[in-house]
């Protein structure tokens, strides 16, 4: 027994310095320099207190090929239907604490999409047909609130999200623009329709998200899950027209519809390859579903869209407050959807306004 | 009191001496300089490599009213570049530059014309390709104003076209024609 004693006393030497040496280890310096430099495998999924974001991207978005019903992949150039569309993306988040974060968005998107020119040959003359569908204007703004886990970030985090988004921006199309042009007699002419679209959803919708976020020394995991569902049916109208000589005469009838509920999941898997440079690979899955639209007063179900994404990007923080973010979309399959090419490039500033 | 002011004077004029020194730049500051403080031609004996992408969609084009307009007509053109550039710094003033551009060029144009007597349509399908090495060129920079000495810089630039992608089109198919029957798409959906 005192031997043993003995020995508990010659550990409990050995012991007591170590610990005290671990305890010393110095707690992460937590000035601005500090948190806006962070790498992205030692960052939270959410802000740091008082932390403000303001982000602006573009997204030149290449749609030159759609999936049908089966799964089949359509080259759209050769249906004549390729079109290219331009999205403006702003977004402002503020951490409000360490683990609740207040945010918005706003995206103004453009695309034209042409059809395949066709005409008309008869013995009077010909008539020939050019069709384009262009939505131009401003999405609806989103507004959100993120939660994480309530402890400092080490090797994992997970936060939830709620949000919703607004029927701020207009949502039914306005009056189309058709024109004749060439026009030479009442059988020979070109006739150019023009439909001209909005990007509101015209209703409010939620979204409710899910980050998981694992750090292990320079790589890292990220598994996020949303679902977005409308939360009421909506109005909208369908423009139709009557053509006497050259002049055309618009009208419109109403009918109502419903969005679309939509599951995505996305991975990533990110390589911090220096403090200021991460690479990521990334993985986006869509599914909708629950969606109809009405023609002659009957609901007819939306078709249901599913398509699978891969996102290879990087982000590279050119100063304390600047880091720029830029990744692209390739579709590898999907269902009754359309299969754009794509990259984004976001500039993100941040800043501790009210931090000195 | 001549004296000191003598003695002062000759103290000033050394400082301003050293004020003088050129600041010596070795081979780490020169590669520290961005696009911002380096100046317009490459210093001596200093060589780069880069390459240069570049992707560009034709969708609109400006009308005699100078308005911006999506072409009516079906048509899809895009012209994308990938560039291989060398340079090489003679003398400070004196930069030689080398690019050799591979270019993917394409247009095409979808139509049909439905012919109701003969019931039938005929489709159009206009496809123009270019691929490949493109015209390399090969541009001497000097800078006539020196921007070590007056924060302002005047470079003339010459560029000399070397042609060594291929002129005239080759592989020309003859214009595919199909005749189909007329049919008319019908979308089908699940009622609810």
């Amino acid at each position: 027994m005192k031997l043993n004693l003995k020995m508990v006393f010659i550990i409990m030497l050995w012991v007591v310095p170590f610990s005290l040496i671990t305890g010393q280890t110095e707690k992460p310096a937590r000035d601005k320099y500090t948190l806006l430099t962070m790498a992205y495998n030692q960052r939270p999924l959410t802000l740091y207190k008082g932390q403000l974001q303001a982000n602006a991207g573009y997204r030149l978005g290449v749609r030159t090929k759609s999936f049908d019903g089966t799964g089949s992949k359509i080259s759209l150039k050769e249906n004549g239907a390729a079109s290219v569309f331009h999205t403006y993306i702003m977004e402002i988040k503020y951490g409000i604490t360490d683990f609740l974060e207040l945010g918005a968005d706003a995206y103004y998107l453009r695309n034209g999409i042409r059809s395949e020119t066709s005409s008309l040959l008869s013995g009077g003359g010909t008539i020939t047909t050019n069709s384009l569908n262009e939505y131009r204007g401003f999405g609806d703004i989103t507004v959100a609130a993120a939660v994480r886990v309530p402890m400092e970030y080490k090797m994992w985090d997970f936060s939830l999200k709620g949000a919703v988004t607004l029927p701020v921006a207009e949502y039914q199309p306005s009056q189309p623009t058709h024109i004749l042009t060439d026009y030479q007699s009442p059988n020979n002419y070109t006739v150019n329709y023009h439909f001209n679209n909005n990007n509101g959803y015209g209703v409010p919708l939620y979204t409710l998200s899910a980050v998981g976020k694992f750090t292990l020394s320079k790589v890292s995991v990220e598994a996020r899950g949303s679902y977005r569902f409308p939360a009421k049916e909506g109005e909208s109208i369908r423009w139709g027209w009557t053509l006497f000589g050259s002049t055309f005469t618009y009208y419109n009838n109403p009918y109502s519809y419903l969005p679309d509920r939509s599951l995505s999941i996305n991975g990533s898997i990110h390589y911090q390859a220096a403090g200021w440079f991460d690479i990521f690979l990334g993985g986006y899955y869509l599914k909708t579903s629950s969606g109809w639209t009405e023609y002659f007063e009957s609901k007819f179900a939306n078709p249901e869209v599913t398509l699978v994404t891969i996102e290879p990007g990087f982000e590279l923080q050119i100063s304390p407050s600047l880091t720029i973010y830029q990744y692209a979309g390739l579709q590898l399959t999907g269902e009754n959807t359309d299969a754009p090419f794509y990259v984004l490039t976001t500039i993100s500033f941040n800043m501790f306004p009210f931090w000195k | 009191m001549k004296r000191i002011i003598n003695i002062l004077a000759i103290m000033l004029m050394t400082l301003i001496g050293f004020g003088q020194t050129e600041k010596q730049l070795v081979p780490g500051d020169l590669k520290q300089l961005t696009v911002v403080t380096e100046p317009s031609t490459l210093y001596k004996g200093f060589f780069r490599a880069g390459t240069a992408l570049s992707y560009g969609i034709v969708d609109k084009y400006f009308t005699n009213d100078r308005k911006k307009e999506y072409f009516l007509n079906s048509a899809w053109a895009t012209n994308s570049g990938f560039n291989f550039i060398f340079q090489y710094g003679i003398t400070d003033r004196f930069q030689i530059e080398a690019a050799v551009p591979l270019s993917f060029n394409i247009r095409q144009s979808e139509s049909r014309i439905y012919v109701p007597s003969a019931d039938t349509t005929v489709e159009y399908s206009f496809t123009l390709k270019s691929q490949g090495l493109s015209d390399c060129y090969l541009t001497l920079k000097y800078q006539i104003l020196n921007e070590k000495t007056s924060n302002t810089s005047l470079t003339g630039s010459l560029d000399v076209i070397i042609p060594t992608g291929t002129k005239n089109p080759t592989n020309i198919n003859g214009e595919r024609i199909m005749i189909l029957r007329w049919a008319t798409d019908v979308l089908l959906l699940p009622e609810v």
